[in-house]
């Protein structure tokens, strides 16, 4: 060792600094490449309970002024939850609609699960509500949450000690690059998160075809005029899925089809209570209580 | 000293010059990436040291050197009393949430925020400068920052809580005070640095500088930076010293196109020429004019040991420093 450090430094400076540029780069790419793995099994380690101390301030400040739920909705909400999730869990206890006028629904640190007011009127069957419902539950099963705490905290000290000197005096920070493959991660979970969900619903004995459906029209929505997608310019919508959090609906669609496509025999799921005339009462009691 | 450099008593122009060679910076950036990785960031402090080193070391005034004293063993305390500071807190946050109430958790919070904002920030910055200004030194003295606290707390307090009142028009007058303190407090052995300019002409490089900048659609912007810092030079002065910075801002202009395009296409290795560029630029423009004897002041009384380390070292605590680059408060002391 002593020899290869005396035989080092006399070599020619441009010798050394290709070596070390050798060298860092297998070590960044290693460091790199084992954050996500290793990011995703310690998320997994880490027990919802504790996940939900550490962020319950944030969450409870969160949904304190945002619930819009009367007992009866809470009550049918549930009953749907119960088709997909175990009678016990205690997840269910945590799925919440707020009012907002924006189609999303989202999983918070600690197992919630919060749907807002806008998704469930777009929503054309409760079938489709299942399908969100297992996407957002196969996130908490994965623990992508957690996973993804960790990632950041990972990867944001590994790039500040590697190029946060740089970065203050940079145009184009360093950290730019760092923050697009979170991105790039987030759209890697989400994906999963489907692949996931689809075997959620295939246990429960639930047709993805809602889910499918409800992609299709999110696609056709960003893409509409007035849409999310419609306001980017041309010139930059090849650039879009770069910066995105979420893979394109359409993509995430094909992707579920595609895996359904396997299966033997597709799967028709018909429970009274799933019937369209039950979904339409539930959409109006909603809109009732969280539009005022 | 050399005879040569004992002749230059007495003279009339100083010049700043940069002597880096950027193969050596591109060397020592990546050995320091390397051990950084290899001891999971622990190396950190001491890259950190290292760096500033060498680039202090590459500075020059009339030919002599300055030099950076820090090490890496103190910033490395430094970032651990950071945090423990951070668990603490976190503590606190935590058993306030498990004992007495998730609402609770808000109250040391809100606390630590408004301590964070009214008094952990300008100490942070007071901390810092003085820490890099008492491990600098040229001609082995060193340089120092003595401001009262009550002056330095209350300029900022009173910033803080003015600045949104006045919709933002109290700034410059913020910018204008502090810049006021900060070179006032600034000393080589004993000698004051001084700021002597008047608000109302600050207020009206300030307001040029915004109109101008809107009306080109932020083109102006690198000629603006330029005004500033012309103002804030021509208005410094050092014993008979006067300065005056002649960047053009067209020249800065050039400055930021480099970095925005060579580093990119770069991958970040032309890193050390682009900074080169842009430090040589910098030194180049600043002048001192006057007729003073730099080399006999730094012979005067010498208060630092022989091996250049000062009897307030010990009293400047790196944890300032460490929080200044953890919590990125930019600190810019001229160069």
């Amino acid at each position: 060792m002593n020899n290869f450090y005396k035989k080092f430094h006399h070599l020619s400076i441009i010798k050394k600094i290709l070596i070390l540029l050798f060298l860092n780069s297998i070590m960044i790419t290693i460091l790199t490449l084992s954050i996500d793995p290793f990011s995703s099994w310690l998320g997994k380690i880490i027990p919802l309970a504790y996940e939900e101390k550490i962020f319950n301030p944030a969450t409870t400040l969160f949904l304190k002024s945002r619930n819009c739920v009367n007992p009866l909705i809470k009550r049918e909400l549930k009953q749907y939850a119960r088709m997909i999730f175990p009678e016990n869990d205690p997840v269910i206890d945590k799925i919440e609609i707020i009012p907002l006028r924006i189609a999303n629904a989202f999983a918070l640190p600690g197992g919630h699960i919060i749907i807002t007011s806008k998704l469930i009127e777009e929503l054309k069957t409760a079938e489709a509500l299942l399908g969100v419902l297992a996407h957002e539950k196969a996130h908490i099963e994965l623990r992508h949450i957690s996973g993804a705490w960790i990632r950041t905290i990972l990867m944001t000290s590994l790039w500040s000690l590697l190029f946060g000197d740089i970065s203050g005096i940079l145009v184009i920070d360093p950290m730019t690059i760092e923050r697009m493959s979170n991105l790039k991660y987030s759209r890697d979970l989400e994906l999963a998160a489907d692949l996931h969900a689809l075997g959620i619903l295939r246990k429960n004995s639930i047709s993805p075809q809602g889910l499918i459906s409800f992609l299709e029209k999110l696609h056709l929505m960003e893409n509409s005029p007035g849409g999310t997608i419609s306001k980017i310019h041309d010139f930059t919508k090849p650039l879009l899925h770069l910066f995105s959090t979420h893979p394109d609906s359409l993509q995430r669609a094909n992707l579920i089809r595609a895996a359904t496509a396997k299966w033997s025999s597709p799967l028709v799921t018909t429970p009274e209570n799933l019937s369209l005339e039950n979904w339409k009462k539930y959409q109006n009691l909603i809109s009732l209580a969280c539009n005022h | 000293m050399s005879n040569l450099e004992l002749s230059q008593t007495k003279q009339t122009r100083f010049h700043l010059s940069l002597d880096m060679h950027p193969l050596e910076m591109l060397y020592l950036i990546l050995e320091n990436i390397g051990l950084t990785i290899l001891t999971l960031g622990l190396y950190y402090p001491w890259a950190y040291a290292k760096k500033s080193r060498y680039l202090w070391n590459c500075i020059r005034l009339n030919g002599s050197a300055f030099s950076y004293h820090g090490t890496g063993y103190e910033l490395f305390v430094g970032y651990l009393k950071v945090f423990i500071f951070y668990i603490c807190f976190s503590l606190v946050v935590q058993a306030t949430t498990h004992f007495i109430s998730p609402q609770a958790a808000i109250i040391p919070t809100v606390a630590v925020i408004l301590l964070f904002i009214f008094y952990l920030l300008p100490a942070i910055i007071k901390g810092a400068i003085t820490f890099r200004l008492r491990r600098s030194s040229w001609l082995s003295n060193h340089f120092d920052f003595k401001v009262a606290n009550s002056n330095w707390f209350w300029t900022w307090a009173k910033g803080i809580v003015l600045m949104p009142l006045t919709l933002y028009l109290y700034y410059p007058a913020f910018e204008f005070h502090f810049t006021r303190l900060t070179i006032n407090g600034l000393r080589y052995k004993n000698e004051q640095l001084y700021f002597q300019a008047s608000l109302r002409d600050f207020y009206r490089m300030f307001f040029k500088n915004i109109l101008f900048t809107l009306l080109t659609c932020g083109l102006y912007l690198p000629w603006a930076t330029v005004n500033k810092q012309q103002f804030i030079w021509a208005h410094t002065s050092l014993r008979e010293i006067k300065f005056n910075y002649t960047m053009t801002g067209y020249q800065s202009l050039k400055i930021h196109l480099l970095y925005l395009f060579a580093l990119p296409i770069s991958l970040g290795l032309a890193y050390p020429w682009v900074l080169k560029y842009g430090l040589e630029n910098k030194l180049k423009a600043i002048h001192l004019n006057g007729e003073i004897d730099l080399f006999a002041i730094a012979q005067e009384n010498s208060s630092t040991t022989t091996n250049g380390a000062s009897s307030e070292k010990s009293t400047t605590p790196s944890i300032f420093e460490a929080a200044s680059r953890l919590s990125d408060t930019n600190i810019d002391i001229g160069f």
